[in-house]
């Protein structure tokens, strides 16, 4: 995984995740890989807090609660490894060069809505039924009337 | 997607190659032209040749041919052109969107946003099918062009055209979702699920036992108005099916339709030929119900979340469905945050699937838009 720092800042990519908050989860679906995912309780409120630009500091001061933080912050940091892989999040920048920035897709700094129940392990929750739905099909070769070839038509 | 512009990239280019094909082999075939209305969409569909016509035109529900009292492009939200090359004797230009086997491998569908940020063009190569979809969103003009409409796969006539009825539909705020609908007098349930989850059974089951739908496997859905309509005439049967159920409905011997393979050892036939009457232009949705095989005594609904029901209909529907997708989930997104959501476990005895769904549909308050969970 990355190595993050405390002022380490993330950003939902702004390509190929389509995602949206209903009710007290967040469905996101990632259109490169073909898997989608759920997000509840901790992990609904660490997806909006990062987006939201926060701080991995923030982010595990946020959801903490009662919690010891030297207990929730590597699960805080092992759930962020686990949207980075996913490819759900990419890290924008360390604190030095965006401390007191707005995030790059417009999003503020201002309140984020969160659940805020107990903490709970995040956890992201992953299906993959549907990877065979991929729209990226590879081509081999082109054939004699100029038409690319798939592997499966070779 | 800007993660999928190059600088290879000239659509309008790619754009200006094909109309020059279109007109060639327009020249050289003939063409026919065809309205399809789908709610406030006008669509207006040139077939080149006859050849892709006699393919993909029968399962295009509504499809009705122009005359003479009606200018072809008169009112049309959007023009689009087909034809295969193999009739015309054409030879595929270098064009490109076409991907690049010495480039690094690419998505086959790609959008260029315009200045506004909204799709300027769209276009997806299918290798398999040998087929190039072109759409340009501001004129709404947009081209369907295979190789060869003999080599097309079987399942392409079972719903044609999926990618350019998508992007010209999206255009006015209607939006191709992979889904079922069944109802009684105009009022249905939308039935997403991908395959197996037993949505076209259902559907197939309910049409036959005198119900409406607007499609068995894709409908379009129009947010604001919460009602779906329908696009294509087909349902997908499997052969069990048939013999089981749909024969034995119809009688000892009685004729079914052929119908033609459409893939995962299911067949394609016309709704309207199989249970006539049964398809409608338009449902209500009153409610969402995601189907699943459970051979269960008898069919459970259960209210569910809308965020499952989203789950549900929005993955299927944008991984199989290029471009557009932003506006498409949130098309879904608002549809199952406005209505009634539930599971539906199936029961075992498909006799009864039908009357347990009038059942609900009955059971539901006209007009409800509050969550039932």
């Amino acid at each position: 995984m990355t190595d993050l720092a405390d002022q380490s800042r993330f950003a939902v990519r702004s390509t190929a995740i389509t995602w949206d908050r209903i009710g007290d989860e967040i469905v996101a679906i990632n259109l490169s890989s073909g898997h989608y995912y759920s997000l509840r309780h901790t992990a609904h409120d660490l997806f909006l807090l990062l987006d939201a630009g926060r701080t991995i500091g923030d982010l595990v001061a946020a959801v903490s609660g009662d919690a010891d933080p030297a207990t929730t912050r590597p699960e805080v940091l092992r759930f962020l490894g686990h949207l980075l892989d996913a490819g759900l999040v990419e890290v924008t920048e360390g604190a030095e060069s965006t401390a007191g920035s707005t995030p790059p897709d417009g999003r503020t700094d201002g309140p984020v809505e969160l659940l805020a129940g107990p903490y709970a392990p995040p956890h992201l929750e992953t299906f993959t039924d549907l990877e065979d739905l991929m729209l990226l099909d590879p081509v081999h070769e082109v054939d004699d009337d100029g038409w690319p070839r798939a592997a499966t038509d070779a | 997607m800007p993660d999928h512009l190059d600088l290879a990239l000239d659509l309008d280019g790619d754009r200006a190659a094909l109309e020059a094909l279109a007109n060639e082999a327009r020249r050289r075939l003939g063409s026919s032209t065809h309205h399809l209305r789908v709610g406030a969409a006008h669509l207006r569909v040139e077939f080149i040749g006859s050849a892709l016509r006699e393919r993909l035109g029968p399962a295009l529900a509504g499809l009705s041919a122009a005359n003479g009292a009606s200018p072809a492009g008169a009112g049309a939200t959007a023009t689009l052109t087909v034809w295969d090359m193999a009739s015309a004797a054409q030879r595929l230009p270098s064009l490109s969107l076409l991907p690049d086997p010495r480039q690094p491998t690419r998505s086959t569908h790609l959008t260029t946003p315009g200045p506004d940020g909204r799709p300027a063009v769209s276009c997806w190569f299918q290798p398999l099918e040998a087929a190039i979809s072109l759409h340009h969103h501001r004129d709404g003009t947009g081209f369907f062009v295979v190789r060869d409409a003999g080599r097309l796969p079987a399942w392409e006539s079972a719903a044609p055209l999926r990618a350019l009825l998508r992007w010209s539909l999206a255009d006015q705020g209607l939006h191709l979702v992979h889904a079922a609908s069944v109802g009684v007098e105009g009022r249905g349930v939308l039935l997403p699920g991908q395959g197996g989850s037993g949505k076209s059974t259902t559907t197939a089951l309910c049409a036959l036992a005198g119900l409406q739908t607007t499609g068995d496997d894709y409908v379009v859905l129009d947010p604001g108005a919460r009602s779906v309509h329908a696009l294509y005439r087909t349902v997908k049967l499997a052969g069990d099916l048939v013999e089981r159920v749909v024969e034995r409905r119809l009688g000892p011997g009685a004729a079914f339709p052929a119908g033609f393979e459409a893939g995962h050892g299911k067949r394609a036939y016309w709704l309207d030929e199989v249970a006539p009457g049964s398809l409608v232009p338009t449902l209500e949705v009153a409610a969402v119900v995601a189907p699943r095989v459970a051979g269960l005594p008898a069919t459970r609904l259960t209210a569910a979340s809308p965020a499952e029901a989203l789950r549900r209909l929005a993955p299927s529907t944008l991984l199989q469905l290029p471009g557009g997708a932003e506006s498409a989930f949130a098309a879904m997104r608002s549809l199952v945050d406005t209505v009634p959501v539930f599971e539906a476990a199936l029961g075992r005895d498909l006799d009864r699937i039908p009357g347990e769904i009038e059942g609900f549909l009955a059971g539901l308050s006209p007009g409800s838009v509050s969550r039932a969970c």
